[in-house]
């Protein structure tokens, strides 16, 4: 019997202490390589060093542009801070990276005087803000840390298992560093992206961390979301909270109408019954 | 609560552990059953408190009976014909109401409405349990006088067997309620209950619930299935469904054991039976034996002739197919293992000379694998997809999405991992089971397990992790 009591024992003090100093493990070796699309973080390395510069530069109130690649190509800060005569600073990349992780920048990048402008993706508005994707999940695992420790408990846990879970699928990559590259000062950088099939490398980037595009589009063109998503009240009510902090703290906030199909404004495309739905979706 | 929820393994029966013994500490022995009973329904209602009556009422209306039958001289007939029918008329309305109607829908080209009857959790497996009382007390096998309707109620719901079995004999149950040698901290039971509690819990966490995203992209989700694409999806299924349901009943067998209770084993390495027969002496083995008990025998078993006996076992598993759920598909799979049945027993009779052992293993798992396509198949359109794709209409080798598709739902990085780890698992099956693990001597069984437990209680903390038991759904 009392054989029997000290395996007991044992049995217990030996599950206790390796769930413990696992959790422990992964904690201390947080953030965690795995496969995920570093090119984000080195963009924004990029943007950030821009944003830094003209803080040094110009006491001058600024403005953020925060959306997902619909900005992040074809949107020239240069332009429009020589049209508006504020210097702007463009910080958006991928739509998948959602609402809260925008506000994130909002909030640790305007000063009182900026202006917040997010001319947002239609999908922005489809997706409740507190649902992280686990698209989103595996980038903040790995290089999201700032993000991730001012963000709410409910998001921080869920991202930690996720990381957690990611060491069973990639478990060699447990000692290695994050690939971040730092692209700040690549020599001979363009100011205008070349377009490949894969444009999403920062090293395609001009000094502004952006993709400028030039050349016609050859790819493939996508449907148009209005029949395949519906809009979530959630992303409104968020967005409603995001504008009063802001406002409270003297930052001005703009969000813009979301591209809802495919080039509307190309005059060369005559499609009553996309305009009839983009219409229809107006008026509600 | 599912027994690999962390509400479950950290909260609900660390309570009711710490209860237990508390009460035998202060050595209120009577007070023990009712704190179980209690317990057991409180696990009950946090599925679905409304259906809590309905265990209730089952209780009482067949311990009532039970009694009534055990002191009737006459009408002893009528009431076990009432009991019976009030059980299965239960079981039919809540289980086959809206299948009957879909079934006349189909058959008549009618469209009338389904009813969309929630099925209350565990109804098949109290039911059997009753219904089997109500029978050994009409054939005056057992005398229901002195056990108690304290002992009876925590018969029926004692929570480890309440939702998916073992489908446990009172016979083999209530004594031990009462018996006061149970009445003491046995630690042998407390170890041996820890060791197969983490065995059931890395089959269901680290096995099963891997598996589940193969069976679900190959039996749901994609259309159609090359010959290998097929086989893994069969196989991983075949696998699946050993490590959910067994490492299930592994898990109520360890919790069970906390409390001194000892539940039958479910399960005896199933895939290395030799022939059909053999494979339902492993498989389900409290379930085989009531239906060998309760519908076999009283059918007449095998003594009114060859013919009878072929056509009682086709009915029992015809039925017994049923039982695990209300879709065609299910009979189907029954009537398959029925005829496998009678085609063995034809067989034996004929040949006296056993199959050499390595093609009646080989020809016993391909059948079972295969039967294991139409029970889990949503259609029968889906199991036609499998019947092409064995049948060569398809390619035979791996498609390159079809890996890609894989990769994305598993926890894996590479198409090769995802094949070794079914394999690995098919090799587990062939190794020794649970019963032989802990009844070895070696220390190091302590050591691998506890560390399992360790993992599999950070693996059940995740969220989004988890999922149910394949067999708490019949």
């Amino acid at each position: 019997m009392e054989k029997y009591k000290s395996k007991t024992l044992l049995f217990i003090a030996i599950s206790s202490i390796s769930a413990i100093l696992y959790i422990f493990f992964i904690y201390a070796r947080y953030p965690i390589y795995y496969p995920a699309e570093y090119w984000i973080p080195e963009m924004y390395k990029i943007k950030i060093a821009h944003l830094e510069k003209i803080e040094k530069i110009t006491q001058r109130n600024k403005i953020i542009i925060l959306s997902g690649s619909n900005a992040l190509f074809g949107f020239s800060s240069k332009i429009f801070s020589d049209l508006t005569g504020y210097p702007t600073v463009n910080l958006a990349c991928h739509a998948g990276l959602s609402l809260p992780f925008l506000q994130y920048l909002a909030l640790t990048y305007a000063k009182p005087g900026d202006t917040v402008i997010m001319p947002l993706e239609f999908s922005h508005y489809c997706r409740k803000p507190y649902s992280l994707s686990s698209w989103e999940k595996n980038q903040l695992a790995t290089w999201g840390k700032n993000f991730i420790d001012i963000i709410f408990s409910e998001y921080r846990k869920s991202i930690a298992f996720h990381a957690i879970r990611q060491y069973f699928k990639y478990p060699h990559y447990i000692f290695r560093e994050l690939p971040v590259r730092n692209l700040i000062n690549i020599p001979n950088r363009n100011s205008q992206a070349i377009l490949t099939l894969t444009p999403y490398k920062a090293d395609y980037a001009n000094q502004y961390g952006e993709f400028l595009i030039d050349k016609e589009f050859q790819g493939v063109k996508e449907p148009t979301y209005l029949n395949k998503k519906d809009i979530d009240i959630d992303s409104f009510i968020f967005l409603k909270n995001l504008s009063n902090t802001l406002e409270n703290n003297n930052i001005k906030f703009y969000i813009s109408w979301p591209p809802t199909i495919k080039n509307y404004f190309d005059l060369a495309k005559n499609d009553n019954h996309e305009k009839n739905r983009f219409n229809n979706i107006t008026t509600k | 609560m599912v027994f690999s929820s962390p509400e479950f393994l950290f909260l609900f029966l660390p309570l009711v552990v710490l209860g237990y013994y508390l009460l035998l500490h202060f050595q209120q022995t009577r007070a023990i059953t009712a704190f179980l009973f209690a317990a057991s329904l409180l696990y009950y209602a946090y599925w679905r408190p409304e259906n809590t009556w309905l265990i209730l009422a089952s209780i009482g209306v067949n311990y009532g009976l039970g009694q009534l039958i055990a002191q009737a001289d006459r009408f002893r007939r009528t009431l076990f014909a009432a009991g019976i029918a009030l059980n299965l008329s239960a079981l039919g309305y809540y289980k086959y109401t809206d299948f009957a109607i879909s079934s006349l829908n189909t058959l008549l080209h009618t469209d009338f409405p389904l009813r969309g009857i929630v099925l209350p959790i565990g109804i098949s497996f109290f039911t059997f349990q009753q219904i089997a009382y109500l029978s050994d007390i009409y054939t005056k096998k057992h005398d229901p006088a002195h056990e108690g309707f304290l002992n009876y109620c925590c018969f029926v719901c004692f929570f480890p067997q309440l939702i998916a079995g073992p489908i446990v004999h009172h016979q083999e149950m209530m004594p031990q309620f009462f018996n006061s040698g149970n009445h003491s901290v046995h630690w042998e039971n407390i170890y041996h209950g820890l060791l197969i509690l983490s065995i059931g819990l890395a089959k269901k966490v680290l096995i099963a619930d891997n598996l589940s995203p193969i069976v679900h992209y190959c039996f749901d989700e994609t259309g159609s299935l090359t010959f290998l694409e097929a086989a893994l999806g069969s196989i991983s299924y075949t696998l699946q469904l050993y490590f959910d349901f067994s490492g299930y009943s592994d898990m109520a067998i360890g919790c069970a054991l906390f409390f001194n209770i000892h539940l039958p084993w479910n399960f005896n390495s199933p895939y290395k039976a030799t022939d059909i027969q053999d494979f339902w002496r492993r498989w389900h083995i409290t379930l085989s034996r009531w239906l060998r008990d309760y519908l076999y025998i009283p059918l007449g078993g095998n003594r009114r002739g060859t013919g009878r006996t072929l056509g009682n076992l086709f009915v029992t598993f015809l039925l017994g197919g049923l039982w695990h759920g209300a879709a065609w598909t299910f009979v189907l799979w029954g009537a398959l293992h029925g005829l496998a049945l009678a085609g063995h027993r034809i067989w034996s009779q004929m040949f006296r000379k056993k199959m050499p052992a390595v093609p009646a293993w080989l020809l016993t798992f391909a059948f079972i694998n295969a039967a294991w396509i139409v029970f889990r198949a949503p259609s029968f359109e889906r199991v036609r997809k499998f019947i092409d794709a064995f049948l060569g209409y398809n390619d035979f080798l791996f498609r390159v999405n079809f890996r890609t598709q894989i990769i994305k739902v598993t926890i894996w990085s590479s198409f090769t991992q995802v094949c070794l780890f079914v394999l690995a698992c098919l090799l587990l099956t062939a190794s020794c089971n649970t019963q032989k693990i802990i009844r070895m001597k070696h220390s190091a069984i302590l050591y691998i397990f506890s560390l399992l437990f360790a993992l599999c209680c950070i693996v059940v903390s995740m969220p989004d992790v988890g999922s149910e038991f394949i067999y708490s759904q019949f």
